[in-house]
């Protein structure tokens, strides 16, 4: 039977301060206008009605909205657990106070590095000295805080300063996420993929870290779907548990889900969002087991990875339907090794790039 | 842990009843738990006014059918297993 969605993950804006070369936000989308405040407050409502829980506020940078204290109010009225997602950049202690008082959960601040030089290499703007303000801020308002750092070849090094780093800020949470190569990580994916050893070595330091940590700071150690063999249960699974609106209103089961050619999707407010939610075709295509190419669908992973990541599938190998070739029984699985191969051998530096399509070197 | 620790939600955590799943549910950042009605009867009771006995003893009284070590054993399970993901303190 078909669950109701616990979580929106509503992406308020594409913009963003930073130019992050792993960022995840599609390459390339049609430029339409944003959703303005009365139609995110009416769909805040219209999930909340339908069993959604929480609302994670994401962009790009959802501070660049001037109405985000109204929605963050709205939301929680509704009794929604708000969650704002953002590089901290755009903040003064003064709004993040403002968006407290109007019921904000909990804050996930986004770091880069430990390192001045390459956190700011990384974002491509002068941000780390103000993101240590943010982080300091949040502790003292009290209000929660996760760090998250998305690891790739240049900082998963020092994934031992970056837990010291997350402690030193109070961090209840940190996430020391493997870069996912989609979006424009996928393009970098070359300057980005770490060697074997440096994230088996990783792998042990944020083990080790959990143990002594447990009970003080949750560490979540996201294993990179290239080196392990078995695809990752994406977005837990293809409309089964997740809402995402992109900020145009698209409603969509992941967040890259209206880069895949030939789906439909429909807007918020077209028509009720549990149609939407239960009948959608973009929704319906890839869920429960009959889309799947035999490989999946004889294959006891089934209902733990629910066919991988579709996204991964289509960019990697150019086809929707096709096993996610960082499995190990796909047919385009070389694909994924010879990637891996690469960063193995790859001794001199690849130059990035970012959303303003600069070069970087 | 012993009978006279105070298990305290921590305060990323929020408790709520959700009316669609008709069960308490636990939040917090970016995580969920759909709670059994014992589970949420529980943790109602761990807000940092109630010892592990005192826990206990209002569990016994709400599920006067169950035996009191089956209870004190799902309540102690319940305390540890959410101490250990850093949802609660144990003063």
């Amino acid at each position: 039977m078909l669950e109701r969605p616990y979580t929106l993950t509503a992406e308020l804006t594409y913009r963003c301060p930073l130019h992050c070369a792993y960022c995840s936000n599609p390459v390339s989308y049609d430029d339409r206008p944003a959703l303005d405040t009365e139609h995110w407050c009416r769909l805040f409502a219209e999930a909340e009605a339908i069993g959604v829980m929480q609302v994670n506020l994401t962009g790009g940078e959802p501070l660049l909205r001037s109405d985000l204290e109204r929605l963050i109010g709205h939301a929680h009225r509704l009794g929604l657990y708000t969650n704002l997602i953002t590089s901290g950049v755009p903040l003064s202690r003064r709004r993040l106070a403002r968006l407290r008082a109007s019921g904000l959960d909990a804050v996930q601040l986004s770091l880069q590095s430990t390192d001045q030089v390459l956190a700011d290499r990384i974002a491509g703007v002068v941000a780390h000295q103000k993101k240590l303000a943010v982080a300091r801020w949040t502790h003292a308002l009290r209000i929660p805080m996760t760090a998250n750092i998305v690891l790739h070849r240049d900082n998963i090094e020092q994934i031992h300063d970056i837990i010291a780093l997350a402690e030193a800020l109070h961090a209840e949470r940190l996430e020391l996420a493997n870069t996912q190569y989609l979006g424009w990580a996928f393009v970098n994916r070359h300057a980005l993929l770490p060697t074997h050893a440096q994230l088996e070595q990783a792998k042990l330091i944020a083990q080790a870290a959990r143990e002594r940590l447990r009970g003080r700071m949750e560490i979540l150690f996201v294993t990179p779907d290239y080196y392990g063999g078995v695809p990752r249960a994406c977005m837990d699974g293809w409309g089964r548990r997740h809402l995402v609106v992109s900020p145009d209103g698209l409603v969509l089961p992941c967040h890259l889900a209206h880069t895949l050619p030939g789906l439909t999707f429909e807007r918020a407010g077209a028509r009720p969002l549990l149609d939407i939610w239960e009948q959608s075709e973009g929704f319906n295509r890839f869920r429960g087991e009959a889309w799947m190419p035999d490989t999946c669908r004889s294959c006891a992973y089934r209902t733990v990875d629910f066919g991988g990541c579709r996204c991964q599938a289509f960019h990697v190998t150019g086809h929707l339907e096709a096993v996610d070739p960082v499995c190990r029984w796909s047919p385009d699985h070389h694909l994924i090794q010879t990637a891996r191969h690469a960063a193995e051998q790859r001794t001199e530096r690849v130059p990035l790039w970012r959303r303003d399509l600069q070069m970087v070197p | 842990m012993n009978e006279a620790s105070c298990p305290t939600l921590l305060p990323k955590t929020r408790l709520r009843y959700n009316r669609q799943r008709d069960a308490c549910v636990l939040l917090w950042p970016e995580r969920g738990l759909v709670l059994n009605r014992s589970a949420g009867d529980i943790l109602k009771l761990c807000g940092g006014h109630h010892t592990l006995s005192s826990i206990v003893n209002a569990l016994s009284a709400q599920y006067p059918h169950t035996k009191r070590d089956l209870i004190r054993e799902d309540v102690h399970r319940l305390i540890r297993d959410l101490h250990s993901r850093g949802l609660l303190t144990l003063e």
